[in-house]
């Protein structure tokens, strides 16, 4: 680009005077001198500009694209799983690209049925790395306005027991419950409140490779810790007692969920009560209606999956607890194993926006230069 | 003055500003309780119009005010007097007083649409709660608080004004110490007795009781009033007649004055005033005609008193129940066109918005809707549940719309520029401190700045098309100097102006007469002539001096009461005196604060003034000796001549005893001009009003003695420099009364006196003003000499009034003749000429004009046009005594200046009350025409000769429209006929197709009606200058009224809206100012349009993939601090600075102009230019950050932070492309924007959750979000791709125009960079050119 640097001669100072009336002073604010680019933009000092710009875009394109190639993922989505006439047991349905048979088994345990569903996954190449397992969501709107904002962050860092009564914007009908306790009606704050919290998503997954060895699953590094500890805390137990659900005495269960919340994480790896990372994680809204939110990481400490997955034969086990209506709602789900690069998951948007706009600012180049020779010899 | 003046006398004190103790707080409380009670009668009467509006229309019944004068011997206390009902003469113009600022403020505030706007949103989202509560109204409160920061700030500078009125100071009389004290202004209360000097303002409305004339009479400028600048007489109350007997006066003290005064309750009406005197019980009564005051008793606050020595008065009504105070309406508001434009552009921002939210509603509706069991669904969250009906848990959609309805309108309400207004107001106050601390708008000659008296109007400086320029004062300097005349056929003082310019002298030499004049006034003189003498030209001279309305004062006012309120026991001590008038100078200085010039008194200039003086003295001196006769005066002047010269003196005296040879003598100002004129310059910038001094200190032998010191004062500077003419010549205006008027003749050290019967005053219809005296001869009023009409006028109206048998006879025909040739020939050198006549009046005729005169006098209807046609009557068959010439010189640089406005494509207007010669004369030296200018003059009788010229010269036109340009000459009495409904669309026709437009005689209300024409016909945004009071209506009716603080006083720049020193800166007030603040501003706004417009539509796209639920993707706290925080410093800084070509360039292509002239920065169809950028921007920002993160883990806020990274940046890269003068603090801003944000959010994200939750009602806090958002490389990828696509399609779009149609600017900076270049080195760009073309 062409630019010019305002040159000026000083102008003398005017005398200075005193009394009511100061003159005017020859400062470069007040005289609107101050040093200043100039900047032109013609064909003449644009193309230069287009062409490098043009020419870095189609690089990191490139070079994102290559990158994007390192980046590996596999989603399945079990949504079907769950066979809408729910009357089969122990079907096998087969994925729409073959890549994997499903088993449907439905068990019944104390009253209460259980719905798991089997996946063959064929891995046709090693995912080697930091493997990253997520649960995805399609059409599921995390984010419309009134389910943001139904929720208390006040109870869910509870510093102290009368923060965990606060229901802050659940919402009146989300906030509270009745239930019979110790033989008598009793109207408590549901803990937590709110309709995020409500329909928190609760699947779950087991990996086997090669039909023998489960696939070791960590919770480390899930979330940023320290930073969910500002928001997530569980309330302080009562003196004497080393029983969570003391802490949560006051309050009762959402109606949606089997168990209390200190109970209902009892049997996982991942904490307890509100310091359960798969709690934290539903709990932070996704931007968008498709989603993926983290599940696990693979453990790398064992020896076999030091380097990540080798390929190969695996299944995959989902309990099938979250319950969508495949039909009518249109909400899939997914279970993801990702492999990531720097330049995150594997999607080729960025890449292809990069080599596209960079194309266009190549032909900018192209059309202001053949505009700047046409004038140059109209010119002449 | 008098002896007895001196008992007033009693002490000196050293220093007796008198402060009256103001009431002891813990004193009676009865008196409180009382003052409240007469306090709050006074607001009550305050109500009344109001329940007479409510409860009764009836005519208003005057009430009546009863007044104690404060001047009993036994003085209470004066806060105990029963005065202080009324109110006291503090005035308080400020609006608000510190307790009362904010209710009051915010009231104000209110008034303005966009802020109820505002508060609604918030008090809907109190409702809905869509934002945190308490953030909901942060920006709101923001702009609220910086509007209010700068109304305090004006409110303050209102205060600080106030405060110097009030503490003016006064002498009032103190009863107890029975003397007058000085007091400052706000302590005077109603009753009180005030003393004021010559010069000195009235400081509240009085009565006048007395004053240093004889008569009784004082005289008063009201210019701060009513805009007149001619002196006022007022009369002392009929009732104090015995203090002013002209025999023997009675001393007058206020202790004398024991009657009470009933005066009207106060109204605004200046002309309006009743009242009457009561006579308390036990005093001798009053004749009830010397009861009744009227308003020629009244003083009224404001005006300055003039040509008296001091008065005395009864303040009646103070402070703010003055008429001054009751009719000072506040300042006008003007509101620019660009703001207009962009306020309809507002009301397009309502309708996208409203069809956004109703998009917005209908669709959120819709997508409901497609869930079946809404119950089951978790992420609907009903509002509006409809419960009892056969579908459980269907959602009431009507109710779920307008729900959505609202919640969009709060989630979209950026696209009102809610900082818009606060910032374009900023932007205005900032423009117009630099317009005024432009160091070339700066004249050093008076120390005079540029000055902004409007704030809110800079923009329409770059906006006109048509500049209406008055002539006199204005393009010229307006100090008049006596050229030449013509008399008995003769030409004197005859020198080409030029040569006369050249050969411009030392200040030194002594100034000359035109010696052949001089010598003939002097024959005449000795021989008796007077005004009825049949030689002409003793009678010019005598008209000159007494045919005017020029006061004239034998020595400076001084009183005889100093500042203190002391008396001065030796006044004719003239050291004393002398000081004493330079100590009222100061002051006088405050009075014409808003004049602040530099001013330099006569009397501080004795060298230049003794040299005129001492050559009078010297030439009176000889006279004296050689009383011979005039043949050894003009041996002695020869003397001094050089040989040659001396030749040809010689030869011309023998022509002068024959008296029928004409021949040209050097002028009298030929030997010197420049030193006359700095002279002049110098005497006459004393004060609004002439003034000029002679002095002589030579005692004089023979008759009275004439006095020391003669002061002019005059309304009119060509009547002042008639008057001084004649007194160079030595026909010296001695004194005037009301009814005398003594001219004093050096050469025969005689006094003429005149009776003066009658004046006929001059107005614009007649243009011309006569005298009728009688000459009363060796002072014996026995013997009374014949009456004698003398007057003066323009020629035109003048000439044709002449008397046949003059005209017929052969020396007046001749003389007739010669004087047209001569009138033509100065008029050709832009001199003023003015006609002089004079016509012998019969016994009898006279007698019988009185009568009827005076009977038109006394009429009740039709008074004025009684007395014209009566004076009219009078006013003819006169006999040509002479024609005079006033030179009126150029400011510099008007033909420059006028030049570059017309190449600006302005049109330029001249309106001047002067002749047309003289006019059109002015207008080819400021090339207003130039000599390929075809002049079309309109100059007809009647409407049908005028439409017929219309005709005629709209055909013309037509036909060479294309060869040459037209320039118009309109004429005054033409210009009612073209106003007429039948000619005014040719007419107006016609003046589209004419380049210059010169109005010759044209009165006030035809320029304000000129200027209306341009405004409202021609459609034209018109910009009105001028300096003196007859311009006032043209200035207030334009646009943009600028006054010139020139010589006629300040309601020119009272009434402007940009007051400035010379005329030669309006050019780069206009091409360079206005150019740039128009050019700001329509820039500033139409970023402001797209910034905030840009912002909603990203806000728009996302509600695609949140089911309209009006949930936005930034952090709440982001999207009510962007506008205020994060993108209001660089805009604002490049409504400052942004040049799009430099002051230099500006200047020397004045064409540049049209960009604002011709509205070419902010059309229409810009508003949806930036709406379309603004889409594609706002498209390019989402759409680019959700391909790169679909399907991805990606929680709201990060999504939030990455939008608002992306539209600052989108923001910040395009206002530094529109920008084309990248100034460092605007990249400074840009960067220090960005570099504040990421501060800003890094903070943000590191507040306890307690905090976000609580106080800014955030859902999941975002702890850290920032900082974990930058780590990844996509949130940089992201970023980078949408500001650079953002900018393709105007960047591009900037490059290909500057290419095709690169601006004129752009190309001049082109030019002189390649200059500059090829001036360096020649070769290598030729080379460089050379290797383009072989690459490609």
């Amino acid at each position: 680009m062409t630019d010019e640097i305002e040159q000026r001669e000083e102008v003398p100072k005017s005398r200075k005077r005193t009394g009511k009336n100061q003159p005017v002073q020859d400062s470069k604010w007040r005289q609107q001198k101050l040093a200043a680019y100039r900047p032109v933009f013609n064909a003449t000092s644009v193309f230069p500009w287009t062409t490098i710009l043009g020419a870095i875009f189609l690089g990191i394109g490139i070079l994102l694209f290559v990158t994007n190639l390192n980046a590996k993922e596999i989603v399945i989505d079990y949504t079907n799983c769950r066979n809408p006439n729910g009357s089969d047991v122990n079907e096998f349905i087969e994925s729409n690209d073959g890549a994997f048979i499903s088993l449907i088994e439905r068990t019944e345990h104390e009253g209460e049925t259980t719905l798991n569903c089997q996946f063959r996954i064929n891995l046709t190449e090693d995912y080697f790395g930091n493997v990253k397992i997520y649960y995805g969501l399609r059409n599921f709107y995390q984010n419309t306005r009134g389910y943001v904002k139904s929720r208390s962050d006040i109870q869910l860092a509870a510093a102290s027991p009368s923060d965990l009564l606060n229901t802050g914007d659940c919402g009146s009908d989300d906030s509270k419950d009745t239930i019979e306790r110790d033989g008598e009606n009793k109207t408590l704050v549901i803990a937590p409140c709110g309709k995020i919290a409500f329909s928190m998503f609760n699947d779950t997954f087991k990996l086997t490779y090669k039909d023998i060895i489960e696939v070791p699953l960590t919770t480390r590094g899930m979330v940023h810790e320290t930073d969910m500890a500002k928001k997530f805390k569980n309330p302080p137990l009562p003196a004497g007692s080393s029983n969570l659900c003391d802490a949560f005495a006051n309050t009762t269960k959402p109606k949606s969920w089997p168990a209390p919340i200190c109970e209902i994480f009892s049997k996982s790896e991942a904490g307890q009560g509100f310091a359960n990372k798969d709690f934290q994680v539903w709990m932070e809204p996704a931007a968008l209606p498709h989603f993926r939110k983290i599940y696990r990481l693979l453990d790398r400490e064992a020896d076999i999956f030091s380097k990540g997955l080798p390929k190969g034969e695996y299944t995959l086990t989902i309990t099938y607890n979250y319950p969508v209506e495949p039909g009518e709602l249109n909400i899939n789900k997914t279970f993801i194993i990702a492999i990531e690069t720097w330049a995150g998951p594997k999607n080729l948007f960025l890449p292809i926006a990069y080599i596209i706009v960079g194309g266009v600012h190549l032909f900018i180049s192209a059309a202001l230069f053949g505009l700047y020779i046409r004038m140059r010899y109209k010119s002449d | 003055m008098t002896p007895a003046a001196s008992h007033k006398g009693h002490h000196r004190r050293t220093s007796s500003l008198w402060r009256p103790p103001t009431r002891p707080v813990l004193s009676n409380g009865a008196h409180l309780i009382r003052e409240k009670a007469e306090t709050s009668g006074r607001a009550l009467k305050q109500l009344i119009p109001f329940s007479r509006w409510i409860f009764d229309r009836g005519p208003r019944t005057i009430e009546f005010r009863t007044i104690d004068p404060n001047n009993l011997p036994e003085a209470p206390p004066r806060y105990e007097q029963s005065n202080p009902k009324f109110a006291t003469n503090r005035i308080c113009t400020t609006k608000y007083s510190p307790l009362t600022f904010f209710p009051k403020n915010l009231f104000e505030q209110f008034h303005r649409l966009a802020n109820v706007y505002f508060v609604f949103i918030v008090i809907l989202n109190w409702e809905i709660g869509l934002y945190g509560r308490m953030l909901a109204p942060i920006p709101i409160v923001f702009v609220l608080a910086v509007t209010a920061i700068k109304d305090a700030l004006e409110d303050y500078r209102r205060y600080k004004s106030d405060q110097k009125i009030n503490h003016q100071t006064c002498r009032v009389w103190d009863s107890r110490e029975k003397r007058y004290r000085k007091m400052f202004w706000k302590h005077i209360l109603v009753g009180d007795f005030v003393h004021l000097s010559h010069d000195e303002i009235i400081p509240a409305d009085m009565l006048l009781l007395r004053s240093s004339d004889p008569s009784g009479i004082c005289y008063v400028e009201t210019s701060n009033l009513d805009g007149e600048t001619n002196l006022k007489q007022r009369v002392a109350i009929q009732a104090m007649a015995k203090y002013h007997s002209p025999t023997v006066p009675l001393e007058f003290s206020p202790e004398n004055f024991n009657y009470k005064v009933i005066v009207e309750e106060p109204t605004e009406d200046l002309h309006r005033f009743e009242g009457r005197l009561e006579v308390p019980d036990g005093e001798p009564p009053l004749a009830r005609e010397n009861t009744l005051l009227s308003k020629n008793n009244v003083l009224l606050r404001g005006c300055m008193i003039k040509n008296t020595d001091f008065v005395e008065g009864l303040v009646i009504y103070a402070g703010s129940e003055t008429k001054a105070m009751l009719n000072n309406s506040g300042t006008r508001y003007k509101r620019s066109s660009l703001e207009k434009l962009a306020n309809w552009d507002i009301i397009w921002c309502v309708l996208i918005l409203l069809i956004l939210c109703l998009i917005g509603a209908v669709l959120s509706a819709v997508w409901v809707e497609q869930y079946k069991i809404p119950d089951q669904i978790p992420f609907l969250v009903q509002i509006f549940g409809v419960t009892g009906s056969n579908y459980p848990g269907r959602v009431d959609l009507w109710s779920e719309g307008w729900h959505n309805f609202l919640t969009f309108i709060i989630a979209l309400q950026v696209m009102i520029p809610i900082s818009l207004y606060v910032s374009i107001e900023i932007i205005k106050l900032g423009q117009i401190w630099l317009i005024c601390n432009d160091s070339r708008l700066y004249y050093e000659k008076k120390d005079k700045k540029m000055e902004c008296r409007a704030l809110n109007i800079p923009e329409e400086l770059g906006q006109i098309q048509y500049v209406m320029s008055d002539k006199t004062g204005t393009l010229t300097e307006n100090q008049m100097i006596f050229r030449r005349c013509s008399v008995a056929g003769k030409d004197f003082g005859g020198m080409s102006v030029v040569s006369e310019e050249s050969s411009a002298k030392p200040l030194k030499e002594g100034i000359s007469r035109d010696r052949g004049l001089e010598n003939l006034i002097i024959t005449g003189l000795k021989n008796g002539e007077s005004v009825t003498s049949t030689s002409p030209i003793v009678p010019l001279f005598l008209t000159m001096s007494i045919c005017n309305t020029v006061v004239v004062n034998s020595k400076p006012h001084e009183d005889l009461m100093d500042e203190e309120g002391e008396i001065i026991t030796s006044p004719l001590d003239k050291n004393k005196s002398q000081r004493d008038f330079g100590a009222d100078k100061p002051k006088q200085q405050v009075h014409f604060a808003a004049s602040d010039e530099n001013q330099t008194p006569g009397r501080n200039t004795p060298d230049s003034l003794d040299s005129i003086e001492l050559m009078e003295i010297n030439t009176q001196e000889t006279n004296d000796r050689n009383s011979l006769g005039s043949l050894k005066d003009v041996k002695e002047i020869e003397t001094r001549f050089d040989e040659e010269e001396e030749k040809e003196i010689k030869e011309e005296k023998t022509e002068k005893k024959e008296e029928t040879k004409t021949r040209r003598l050097p002028g009298i100002l030929s030997k010197s001009p420049t030193s006359l004129l700095n002279l002049s310059s110098r005497l006459k910038n004393f004060t609004p009003f002439k003034r000029n001094s002679s002095k002589g200190t030579v005692s004089i032998t023979s008759g009275e003695s004439p006095p020391v010191l003669s002061f002019y004062d005059s309304e009119s500077p060509d009547e002042l420099a008639l008057v001084e003419a004649a007194r160079e010549y030595g026909v010296r205006l001695l004194k005037r009364h009301f009814d005398e008027i003594i001219v004093y003749t050096r050469t025969n050290s005689n006094q003429m006196r005149f009776k003066l019967l009658h004046t006929l005053a001059f107005d614009a219809d007649r243009k011309r003003m006569s005298v009728i005296v009688r000459e009363i001869r060796n002072n014996d009023s026995n013997r009374e000499g014949p009456v004698v009409l003398l007057c003066k006028g323009a020629d035109t109206t003048i000439l044709p009034l002449l008397s046949e048998e003059f005209c017929t006879s052969e020396i007046g025909g001749d003389r007739v003749h010669m004087a047209q040739l001569h009138l033509s020939d100065y008029a050709r050198q832009g001199l003023r000429t003015l006609c002089l006549v004079r016509k012998v009046l019969l016994e009898e005729e006279y007698q019988a004009w009185r009568a009827q005169h005076e009977e038109a006098e006394l009429a009740v209807h039709g008074k004025e046009e009684r007395i014209a046609l009566s004076a009219a009557s009078i006013e003819k068959d006169f006999e040509l005594l002479g024609v005079t010439a006033i030179e009126d010189r150029l400011q510099d640089g008007v033909p420059e200046c006028i030049q570059a406005l017309r190449e600006a494509g302005i049109q330029v207007w001249v309106l001047t009350g002067d002749k047309s010669e003289t006019a059109i004369n002015i207008a080819y030296s400021t090339r207003l025409f130039f000599d390929s200018m075809d002049l079309l003059n309109i100059q007809a009788s009647g409407i049908r000769a005028v439409s017929d010229l219309i005709d005629l010269y709209l055909e013309r036109t037509e036909r060479r429209s294309t060869i040459s340009t037209f320039g118009l000459v309109l004429n005054g009495p033409c210009l009612d006929c073209c106003f007429d409904p039948f000619n005014l669309d040719r007419f107006i026709n016609l003046l589209k197709r004419c380049r210059s437009v010169l109005c010759c005689r044209s009165t006030p209300l035809q320029k304000a009606a000129l200027v209306n024409l341009a405004k409202h016909h021609l459609k034209g945004k018109v910009l009105a200058i001028g300096d003196g009071a007859n311009d006032v209506s043209m200035i207030q009716g334009a646009d943009v009224g600028v006054g010139l603080s020139g010589q006629e006083g300040m309601q020119a720049v009272m009434a402007s809206d940009y007051a400035m020193a010379r005329f030669r800166f309006l050019a780069p007030l206009l091409l360079v100012h206005g150019h740039w603040c128009y050019n700001r501003l329509a820039n500033t706004i139409l970023y402001f349009f797209y910034k905030n417009a840009m912002f909603v539509f990203v806000i728009f796209w996302y509600q695609i993939f949140c089911g309209f639920s009006s949930q936005s993707n930034m952090d709440p706290f982001y999207l009510l601090v962007y506008n205020l925080l994060f993108t209001s410093v660089p805009p604002l800084l490049y409504g400052f600075l942004e040049q799009d070509a430099s002051y230099d360039m500006l200047l020397e292509n004045p064409a540049f102009y049209d960009a604002g002239r011709l509205g070419k920065k902010y059309k229409w169809y810009s508003f949806w230019l930036n709406m379309l950028d603004a889409v594609w921007q706002s498209a390019v920002v989402f759409w680019i950050a959700y391909g790169a993160y679909e399907h991805a883990k990606l929680d709201i806020w990060t999504l939030g932070t990455l939008q608002c990274a992306q539209l600052l940046l989108a923001n910040s890269v395009h206002l530094a492309l529109i920008s084309q003068y990248w100034a460092w603090p605007l990249l400074l801003s840009l960067v220090g924007s960005i570099i504040f944000f990421c501060l800003f959010a890094a903070v943000y994200n590191l507040l306890p959750v307690w905090l976000i939750t609580s106080m800014l009602n955030v859902a999941d806090p975002p702890i850290m979000i920032f900082q974990r958002a930058v780590m990844m490389p996509r949130f940089w990828l992201v970023l980078l791709l949408s500001t650079v696509l953002c900018m393709t399609p105007r960047l591009t779009w900037i490059a290909i125009r500057n290419t095709y149609h690169p601006s004129r600017a752009l190309v001049r900076r082109i030019e002189t960079k390649e200059e500059t270049q090829q001036s360096q080195s020649p070769t290598y760009s030729f080379n460089r050119e050379r290797i383009e073309i072989n690459n490609a």
